[in-house]
């Protein structure tokens, strides 16, 4: 860790926000900018098995890094807009990993969003 | 709802659910936007700081906030709540008001209602909620924050006297921490106190706004729900959009950058409602939270960013910054709809056609895919929800 490095907005490392003083050249302010957020942002292009049944979809599925990841549970359901473009997110867990799963209903693509 | 955000961040990942978690607003900010129960057994509150908030649990899991997740969660329960009233008003993201006058036929009593909407919101969503029963909205805010969370309270029409007599002021929804100040000055500290105080001396001091306050002191509100679709109805008077910066900000052009950005928000909603408008305002927040507003009112009624921009930094270059700024808002009002003037010379029809067809870019494959260069590093503010948002997007004009 570069003194001063620049975080991205969900990415970093938590520290006990015990000590007052300067840490690898940080203030105590930018000490406190370094936090465990629990997904780190992707936008990989992936394959997934998905259900569509009653007007509504599942992945199952999904291959990333030559892995076949199976989906335990879909934790939470939920769309948003690009513009014009409906995408549905899906947070999901293979029980031990938490990925967020975003569908373009319009491409009929999906990205691997986030994980943790 | 309780703990609305942490409650679907909860939902969202199974890891999280009854640990001491927060959502924060922004790595840079970092204020506590809605710590979970767990979290607030330690002490963590909205409004903290994530530093202070660490120290009070330093266990405490923080996650970035996530307004995608949050809408599409209340555009569900907007469904939920629709099926029990026709008759829902959205008061923010995590509140509403139902009049259930008349559907008791359909649902039973109030508060078989009630329970109705608790049982379905947490099978169907997971999450709890707090409902306040009451003859008005007034009564019936009070009632859902008076019992958290998962709570019901029911305050009658002849409880209401008894509920209010000792209740602090603050705690009535419209009195904030100033109106508490300004009535403390003459000796209303309660609401009993200010439901007898005398109308002479509250207009004397409040003006208008006097007997509205003595009426709440009284558990007294007329104001009905206005469901989404009447809310439409009324003529918008304004439009206008703000923007907490990531860091304090002394640097004018910076903030020029902001204002840009913020008018071209702003005129996209104009043009959308094909609204026109006269009176733009710049609104300033500094590091110490003193917030001053100016406005400027122009020959010709706009609806163009660049128009916008321009009126707004004439306002802004006149000023002396006398700390760095920490929030920059941009509004126009006195705004006319439907305004239909054909631009007569070439350059502005050309700006017009370069309008549209941006906005229907942007329309298509969302805000800011085609802007200006000057806002080329996308300050958009993806994690806002703007006071404008309705469930379906923002407020349809």
């Amino acid at each position: 860790m570069k003194p001063g490095a620049d975080f991205s907005a969900d990415y970093g490392v938590c520290f006990p926000i015990t000590r007052q003083v300067p840490f690898l050249g940080l203030t105590s302010e930018q000490m406190f900018s370094i936090l465990v957020f629990m997904t780190v942002s992707l936008n990989e292009s992936v394959s997934v098995s998905a259900v569509f049944s009653s007007g509504a979809v599942k992945p199952v599925w999904f291959s990333r890094k030559g892995k076949q990841i199976q989906i335990e549970e879909i934790a939470l359901v939920w769309k948003t807009r690009e513009g014009s473009t409906p995408i549905l997110h899906f947070s999901v867990t293979d029980g031990q990993g938490l990925y967020e799963l975003r569908y373009n209903t319009v491409t009929l693509s999906w990205r691997l969003a986030a994980c943790a | 709802m309780n703990a609305f955000f942490a409650s679907v961040e909860q939902r969202a990942n199974p890891a999280l659910r009854g640990k001491a978690m927060a959502v924060i607003g922004s790595e840079h900010r970092g204020v506590v936007l809605s710590p979970s129960y767990e979290a607030r057994a330690f002490g963590v509150k909205t409004g903290m700081t994530y530093g202070e908030a660490m120290r009070a649990c330093p266990g405490l899991r923080l996650v970035s906030a996530d307004p995608g997740k949050y809408s599409h969660a209340c555009e569900e329960l907007i469904a939920i709540w629709s099926d029990f009233s026709p008759l829902v008003e959205l008061f923010s993201i995590d509140e509403a008001f139902l009049d259930v006058t008349g559907c008791e036929q359909f649902f039973g009593d109030p508060l078989r209602i009630a329970i109705g909407i608790k049982e379905r919101v947490w099978n169907e969503k997971g999450l709890t909620c707090s409902i306040g029963i009451a003859p008005n909205k007034l009564l019936a805010k009070l009632g859902s924050d008076m019992q958290k969370p998962d709570g019901i309270v029911l305050i009658s029409p002849g409880d209401a006297d008894a509920v209010l007599e000792n209740l602090p002021v603050r705690e009535l929804c419209g009195i904030g921490p100033s109106l508490e100040r300004s009535l403390a000055v003459i000796g209303i500290r309660t609401c009993g106190e200010l439901g007898r105080a005398p109308l002479a001396t509250l207009t004397a001091r409040f003006g208008v706004v006097g007997e509205r306050l003595r009426d709440m002191g009284r558990g007294i509100d007329d104001d009905p729900v206005a469901s989404m679709e009447m809310e439409y109805e009324e003529p918008v008077k304004s439009i206008g959009h703000s923007m907490t910066l990531t860091e304090d900000c002394a640097d004018i052009g910076t903030i020029e950058r902001h204002v840009l950005h913020l008018a071209e928000k702003v005129g996209r909603r104009l043009r959308r409602g094909s609204y026109h408008g006269r009176m733009v305002s710049l609104t300033l927040r500094y590091a110490d939270f003193h917030t001053f507003s100016r406005q400027r009112k122009l020959k010709h009624a706009v609806n163009h960013g660049l128009d916008i921009y321009a009126a707004v930094r004439g306002i802004l270059r006149e000023l002396r910054l006398a700390q760095p700024v920490r929030l920059v808002g941009v509004s126009i009002s006195s705004l006319e709809k439907n305004f239909s003037q054909m631009p007569l010379f070439d350059d502005e029809r050309k700006r017009k056609f370069i309008a549209d067809a941006m906005d229907e870019i942007n329309d298509r494959y969302g805000d800011f895919t085609v802007t200006w260069g000057t806002l080329a590093e996308r300050c958009h503010h993806e994690r806002i929800i703007s006071p404008a948002w309705r469930p379906g997007g923002d407020r349809q004009y």
